[in-house]
């Protein structure tokens, strides 16, 4: 047989598997909303970044998601009185367009009247669902997430578990469309602008005097089966060194961290417009406030946290992100177990470095022999002796120590 | 039901437009365009199912889908040349790299008939070709594959 034969079909399979792979990119790995092909053609509309190549012609939903044909109508009610007022307060929002019912729960995938409508009151709340054109995507699927969480005040793993986190029933309507104030838990007073991060909802809010400005869903980092930050080893790549000078060959080395997003009160340091290609792959506009740890946009924010411990939120948001937050914004992040941004201690709030794997087989690093076991590693204190230049450039490559559990305080 | 059948239609029709449009275009704009061609196949769906010829159609569609994110310098041949990321094969990486530089209409008959199997007809069919064009793009594709291979 021609040897070129077997090559082809080799060559077909990496084709027809990385076309797959390219679905996949794009697709929200949430799912559960629709049938599976549906949001196989609604990811035609997400920012696919492709190679470089920005896909934007169609945003937040786009044609494709008008594809599940619902044509649904809004009825005008006559009594705004008996509705729920979820927060007390004066609305932040225009209260002059008319109170409306749903026929039927929205959800992604429909297009309509009533989802202008949505989207208007999402987008007057300041929720970010993308372009108020009528059609439920993926945007607006993380707008109404981020509102279910920040006005539930539940956990994420309460929005993860339901089996209709996405849909928009009419109790839901009513209660969006009352009053609602979203106040600041740490107000900075006029002419400030700040972040508030809540690990527990995965939701961010920037506050432009002291209202919000952008309420977004976010995805931070993995946690373990015991809540715990998630270790990981990889092998990656540094573009730039410790100091943020430009490499000219690309660095390899195999390195494990743990995927902590700490808690505490930060500042923004510096931001990055366009694509930065990090050791742990591309980041969209990356706002960095603590070290490495940075919000920044990625086409897979989830509704469980799945980050090396960054902050992720989508493509779109992380267009008006960066313009929002001015360096030296102060950033407040509420953390998984509960303590509030100011009980961190300085050790507490210090994400995880990264240190050469232990276990690797290519290490070229005299270290890796005196480190102690992964497997007795704690998660908090596996990150000591950063220096001190760490604070203005992302510990990609500051020195790291990594001492034995049994010796660290 | 309309989203079960879809669903087959999808899982079959809709594979083979979508390497069809690979062929032509490459990954990241094929595999748009074929969703493209197949969310138009969910809108006009009574019509597409009973079609003749449903994938040659979707291809059509998922060709004037693809023609604006395709640069003219590159539309003569559509397909990426940089390959590296396809697979860890060099030699596969290779050619993809000389499948680049085939003519687009080319490449596809190679891949559909050499790589997928197809018969002249089916890939004729699907590309709008006759059977005796399929037969020469495909035999002066692989001419042109062996010689570009053999000179590397």
């Amino acid at each position: 047989m021609d040897p070129l034969d077997d090559l082809l079909i080799d060559a077909g399979h990496a084709l027809d598997r990385r076309a797959a792979e390219h679905r996949r990119r794009a697709m929200p790995s949430a799912g559960g909303d629709g049938p599976r092909w549906l949001a196989l053609t609604a990811a035609a509309s997400v920012v696919a970044v492709a190679g470089g190549v920005y896909w934007t012609t169609q945003r937040d939903g786009g044609p494709a998601a008008t594809i599940a044909a619902t044509s649904m109508s809004s009825v005008p009610l006559a009594a705004p009185t008996t509705l729920p007022t979820p927060a007390d307060g004066t609305d932040t929002a225009p209260t002059t367009s008319p109170v409306s019912s749903l026929a039927q729960p929205l959800t992604i995938g429909m297009y309509g009247d009533d989802v202008k409508l949505l989207q208007q009151r999402l987008t007057d709340l300041r929720f970010a669902p993308g372009p108020v054109d009528g059609v439920f995507g993926e945007n607006t699927q993380q707008a109404v997430w981020a509102y279910k969480k920040l006005t539930s005040e539940e956990s994420y793993l309460a929005l993860a578990g339901s089996n209709n986190a996405t849909q928009v029933d009419d109790a839901l309507w009513q209660q969006m469309q009352a009053p609602m104030t979203i106040e600041p838990r740490r107000p900075q007073g006029a002419g400030s602008v700040h972040v508030e991060i809540y690990l527990p909802q995965q939701v961010l809010v920037v506050f432009t005097d002291d209202q919000p400005s952008l309420i977004a869903h976010v995805s931070s980092g993995e946690l373990d089966d015991t809540g715990e930050p998630q270790q990981w080893c990889e092998v990656v790549s540094y573009d730039t060194g410790p100091n943020g000078e430009p490499l000219d060959e690309l660095k390899v080395s195999d390195e494990c961290a743990y995927a902590k997003t700490p808690g505490g009160v930060f500042e923004v340091r510096r931001h990055i417009i366009g694509n930065r290609q990090g050791p742990l792959g591309g980041m969209y506009n990356p706002v960095y406030f603590n070290y490495g740890i940075a919000v920044h946009g990625a086409q897979n924010v989830p509704k469980v946290p799945v980050s090396h411990g960054c902050i992720r939120i989508n493509m779109d948001i992380a267009e008006t992100f960066p313009t929002l937050v001015p360096d030296g914004s102060r950033v407040f992040v509420w953390g998984h177990d509960g303590r509030e941004p100011e009980e961190y201690s300085e050790d507490d709030s210090l994400p995880s470095f990264n240190y050469p794997n232990p276990n690797s087989t290519s290490t070229t690093s005299s270290t890796s022999t005196t480190v102690a076991p992964t497997t007795t590693v704690a998660p908090a204190q596996t990150t000591v002796n950063v220096s001190t230049t760490a604070a203005t450039t992302p510990p990609i490559t500051t020195t790291v120590t990594t001492t034995p559990v049994s010796t660290t305080p | 039901m309309r989203s079960d059948s879809f669903d087959a239609f999808a899982a079959d029709t809709g594979v083979q437009v979508r390497r069809a449009l690979v062929a032509y275009y490459g990954v990241e704009v094929g595999a748009e365009a074929a969703a493209d061609a197949m969310e138009v196949a969910w809108r006009r769906w009574d019509e597409v199912a009973t079609m003749h010829n449903p994938a040659g159609f979707l291809f059509r569609v998922g060709q004037s889908r693809a023609r604006p994110h395709v640069r003219w310098h590159r539309r003569r041949s559509g397909f990426p040349a940089d390959a590296g990321w396809m697979s860890d094969d060099a030699a596969v990486v290779d050619l993809l790299a000389a499948m680049a530089r085939l003519v687009p209409a080319q490449r596809a008959c190679v891949l559909l008939v050499k790589s997928y199997g197809y018969s002249y007809r089916d890939a004729g069919e699907l590309l709008g070709l006759a059977e005796t064009a399929v037969t020469n793009h495909v035999h002066r594709g692989l001419t042109r594959l062996r010689t570009m291979m053999e000179v590397r």
